[in-house]
């Protein structure tokens, strides 16, 4: 497919620039074009002046200079509806192969909402977004992405306010980054989880087990020992969730399948599981260790863990950019 | 959050407002669109209003193609394949309504409203009355509304604050815009024709026509159409001396008076020429003539040519180099003398200038049809034996209008063949061109040179603005008789038998019930009752100035009002203009985008004490980029005036308690 010239001068300059997480838009970062449809209004102008023209009409001038003016001031006007707007990338999302990968980012407008926004990753997938209040969250979903960790693309912001004469685009490079954990895929496990009991990091780990630390920023709310706040007016947390008798160990070996990739969606369907049902499980990687653990944070310290598992240095090269 | 991929957008069409556009064109193309195109837009826009209310579907392919073609069909019919102006509208106008029979995309709906956009500009070679020219940028804007609703789709909220927002938007744009099309209009230079274009089109013409049989001017006497409009620099001349010679018919067949194969020119397609004014010093007057398709520019007796788009013909006439099928302004260098002597102390007769044949063989002017109207042939051998000298001749046949019982009046009787022994000698009622036609071949019978002159007697002053209006139906028909010792003479015949005609006017000449302007009861009550005679003249001043200073505005008005503005003409002189305007606009406009960026980049205590440091910098010392508020507070101190330091004190205490507490 061939690339307009405009289009690719835009391309090396959002390529020039560092990703940020807030941007704010302004005459540095919007471009400006006419639209095909702009053109043939301008073709049009001219049939009207050559007719004025030649017919020495002053009406015919008049309408036309009008319309000349509207065009010109429509590019201010395409520009300011643009302008002012601040884009910011939200928390990191998060979805399994083979599903929607949702970014976030939030759109805030300070004096007067942008119309006739289009939102995108490519020029050729924009889609309509509606602002109707001044701040607005938006999600973009982008289709069939690995398991890993991936950086947000480019993404187009366009306007073709007021006429669709002009168009204003812009091209946005936030920091976000969204997670694709790999395919839930239900599977017998081999070994059952009693026999895992004795493992040596499961005693180590039961040692420490009614340890209690003072609380640090970061710390779960839901581990602070509230009885002892009351009594010693201290925040004091247990260092680990009780492990129950039943906490066990998640590794590849588990699994029957050959391929490793198919392990993972394996383990990766059995971490939702257990944590759903909140069983407390660690996960036993050649070469990662996540210690027992139960709750939100935990299940997606394992996915992502998961979804990082080996990867090629390529998709890895991609996230460092 | 609305999402909604491009290619599968529906668009919500602004159908009422593309139906309007419809309906708003086709007034302004009414009075040249042929009936059945008429009736087509209007099914077509019904249909689609219809459509929109209580169909969801389109109508069967079928029936449209069946619409296509059949329109088609009666457009090529209908026009065949001559090129007019006329088939140009006509065809925009079809293409858009059928157009807008099967819009529902946008791309479909954006050439809908450029072909609309282009069908105003062909508009205004018809029509260019500030009515049409209002109706036309309401077309505009429309047609801007519906860009709009197709670049910022999908809108969801109450319908009527969409419509309102939007619609406020376009004005505030439409109001912006105006000084700028406004300098654009003045100052941008214009151009001469670039090439010969057909300007000729097809609807008849207006006013006065080129022969004249019995009964012609009489209908005109029914139009309060607009002729032309005249201010002039000097004094202008009372009622009965305002005789504005049109054109000359010279040639009898017993019944008709016409111009003479000889002088009737060939009309060459010619370009538009607005013409330059000279002849600055010299009092005169400026014609604006209405559209007529014609070229007769109409001149008082003693004019001179002022504007480069006059042309002298034959017989002391005068002709624009065009058909008038838009209004044109003319002028001409004019002397009212106010002591001129009437030939024999008879009402309207007045010797004239420079009226003799210069391209024509002078016999002409004795030429009668050798057959019919036995008893005037036989009238007038008697006259002539009796008296031998033409200025009794004449005299004779005067008294005669005058003494016998011959009347005036719009509702002449139809005459045969031999009109002018009937007219003389049965009916005795007649108009104008009864009057002037008979006399003039009564004169040529009796040897005289005689021919009659077609043109406008009298006009209405617009005494408030000052100018002259002259309607269709004061167009008047007169003879001019050549004498041997005066040269050239006018002879009104119509004065004799009704001097009201020509001291004030048809309307008080033919009496409460003689017809005047029986048929158009509308123009009747204007020019009759008091509020709307006086609102009929306030809306012609209105269009007359609209005429003036807009339509008329030209390369030479330009010239001249650069040279008044900047005391030079120059291109440079219109590139500084525009240098300035351009870099006036962007300034503005760049403060604006600035302020929209950066409004909220400060707070209010910021903002506040930004401006007191600036000042304060200004008129004592300024602060050090190192230096903190409350380090400069300190510093000031030794300086500043209590009340100052106070008021700064105050100012760096808030801006410290907002920023770091």
């Amino acid at each position: 497919m061939r690339v307009p010239i405009s289009e690719k001068v835009s391309r090396w300059l959002a390529a020039k620039s560092p990703k940020k997480s807030r941007i704010v838009l302004s005459q540095k970062n919007i471009y400006i074009f006419p639209t095909s449809e702009g053109f043939a209004f301008l073709a049009l102008l001219i049939l009207m002046f050559l007719t004025a023209i030649n017919y020495q009409n002053s009406l015919i001038y008049l309408l036309a200079f009008f319309l000349i003016v509207i065009f010109f001031m429509s590019i201010w006007m395409c520009f300011l509806n643009m302008s002012g707007l601040i884009i910011s990338s939200l928390e990191t999302g998060c979805c399994h192969e083979g599903q929607l990968a949702p970014y976030q980012i939030k759109l805030e407008a300070k004096k007067g909402i942008p119309l006739g926004l289009s939102i995108g990753f490519s020029k050729e997938s924009l889609n309509h977004v509606e602002l109707s209040l001044n701040s607005q969250v938006v999600t973009l979903t982008y289709n069939g992405l690995q398991r890993g960790r991936h950086a947000v693309p480019r993404i187009r912001l366009e306007s073709r306010y007021p006429f669709g004469l002009i168009r204003s685009w812009t091209w946005l490079k936030l920091d976000g980054f969204v997670f694709v954990y790999p395919k839930a895929v239900k599977a017998h496990r081999v070994s059952s989880f009693t026999d895992r009991q004795s493992s040596q990091a499961a005693v180590k780990l039961s040692e420490s087990l009614d340890d209690i630390k003072p609380y640090q920023a970061g710390d779960s709310s839901q581990r602070i020992l509230w009885k002892k706040y009351a009594a010693t007016d201290s925040l004091q947390i247990k260092a680990q969730e009780q492990a129950k008798t039943n906490s066990m160990w998640l590794t590849l070996d588990d699994y029957e399948s050959v391929n490793i990739e198919d392990k993972l969606m394996n383990l990766s369907f059995d971490v939702c599981f257990y944590s759903s049902s909140r069983y407390s499980f660690g996960l036993d990687l050649p070469g990662l260790v996540i210690p027992f653990g139960v709750g939100d944070a935990h299940q997606r310290a394992c996915l992502e863990a998961l979804s990082l598992y080996k990867l090629n240095p390529v998709t890895v090269a991609l996230d460092n950019r | 959050m609305a999402v909604t991929h491009k290619n599968l957008r529906i668009y919500r069409l602004p159908t009422l407002t593309l139906v309007l556009i419809v309906f708003l064109q086709l007034i302004s193309h009414f009075a040249h669109s042929p009936l059945w195109l008429i009736i087509f837009v209007c099914f077509i826009g019904v249909f689609k209003l219809l459509a929109a209310s209580y169909m969801s579907k389109q109508l069967p392919s079928f029936v449209r193609i069946v619409l296509v073609l059949g329109s088609s069909g009666f457009f090529f019919l209908y026009y065949r394949s001559n090129f007019t102006v006329d088939m140009a509208a006509s065809f925009l106008l079809l293409s858009g309504a059928l157009k807008l029979m099967e819009l529902r995309t946008e791309r479909e709906t954006r050439l809908f409203v450029y072909v609309m956009l282009y069908l105003s500009c062909v508009s205004f070679l018809f029509e260019q009355g500030f009515i049409y020219a209002f109706v036309q940028m309401i077309i505009v804007l429309c047609c801007l509304y519906v860009l709009l609703v197709l670049s910022v789709p999908n809108s969801s909220g109450q319908f009527f604050t969409l419509l309102k927002g939007r619609w406020l938007s376009l004005v505030k744009l439409f109001i912006v815009a105006l000084p700028l099309v406004i300098i654009c209009f003045l100052f941008v230079p214009r151009m001469s024709p670039l090439w010969s274009i057909p300007i000729k089109n097809q609807s008849t013409s207006s006013g006065l026509s080129e022969s004249m049989s019995p009964g012609d001017i009489a209908e005109l006497a029914q139009s309060a159409d607009r002729a032309f409009r005249v201010q002039f620099t000097g004094e202008p001349p009372p009622r009965d001396k305002r005789y504005w010679r049109g054109f000359i018919l010279d040639s009898f067949d017993g019944r008709e008076w016409k111009k003479s194969a000889v002088h009737r020119q060939v009309r060459e397609i010619n370009r538009y020429d607005p013409g330059h004014f000279f002849g600055l010093d010299k009092p005169a007057y400026q014609v604006m003539l209405e559209p007529s398709q014609q070229r007769f520019a109409f001149s008082l007796e003693g004019s001179e040519i002022a504007s480069s788009n006059l042309v002298p013909t034959d017989m002391g006439v005068f002709n624009l180099k065009f058909d008038v099928i838009q209004a044109t302004r003319y002028k001409m260098s004019y002397q009212y003398i106010s002591d001129s002597p009437l030939v024999y102390s008879v009402p309207t007769m007045v010797k004239l200038n420079k009226k003799d044949r210069t391209k024509t063989n002078t016999n002409l002017d004795l030429q009668v049809p050798l057959e019919g109207n036995p008893k005037t042939q036989e009238f007038v051998r008697k006259i002539k034996q009796k008296y031998r000298s033409p200025e009794k001749i004449l005299a004779h046949l005067l008294r005669n209008f005058n003494q016998t019982e011959f009347f005036y009046t719009l509702k002449p009787d139809k005459l045969g063949d031999d009109f002018v022994d009937k007219f003389l000698f049965e009916t005795k009622k007649g108009f104008c061109s009864h009057f002037a036609g008979s006399l003039a071949y009564m004169l040529r019978l009796a040897g005289i040179p005689a021919r009659v002159v077609i043109g406008y007697q009298g006009g209405e002053y617009n005494e408030s603005s000052n100018y002259l209006i002259l309607y269709q139906y004061d167009a008047h028909a007169w003879v001019e008789v050549k004498l041997p010792q005066l040269g050239w003479v006018r002879v009104d015949p119509t004065a004799m038998v009704s001097p009201e005609r020509i001291l004030e006017g048809l309307e008080s000449a033919v009496g409460p019930d003689g017809g005047f302007l029986g048929a158009d009861f509308m123009a009747l009550a204007a020019h009759k009752f008091g509020i709307l005679n006086w609102a009929r003249l306030r809306l012609d001043e209105l269009s007359y100035q609209w005429q003036k200073r807009v339509v008329n505005y030209n390369k030479a008005e330009q010239y001249n009002l650069i040279l008044s503005i900047f005391g030079e003409f120059s291109y440079y002189t219109i590139a500084y203009i525009f240098v300035c305007a351009v870099v006036f606009f962007f300034v503005v406009l760049s403060i604006y985008a600035w302020l929209k960026i950066n409004r909220n980049k400060y707070s209010y205590a910021e903002k506040k004490y930004i401006v007191t440091v600036t000042l304060l910098g200004f008129v004592s010392h300024k602060r050090q980029l190192s230096e903190t508020p409350r380090a400069y507070l300190q510093r000031m101190g030794d300086f500043a005036h209590p009340l100052v330091f106070k008021v700064l004190k105050q100012q760096t205490e808030k801006l410290e308690q907002d920023e770091y507490y």
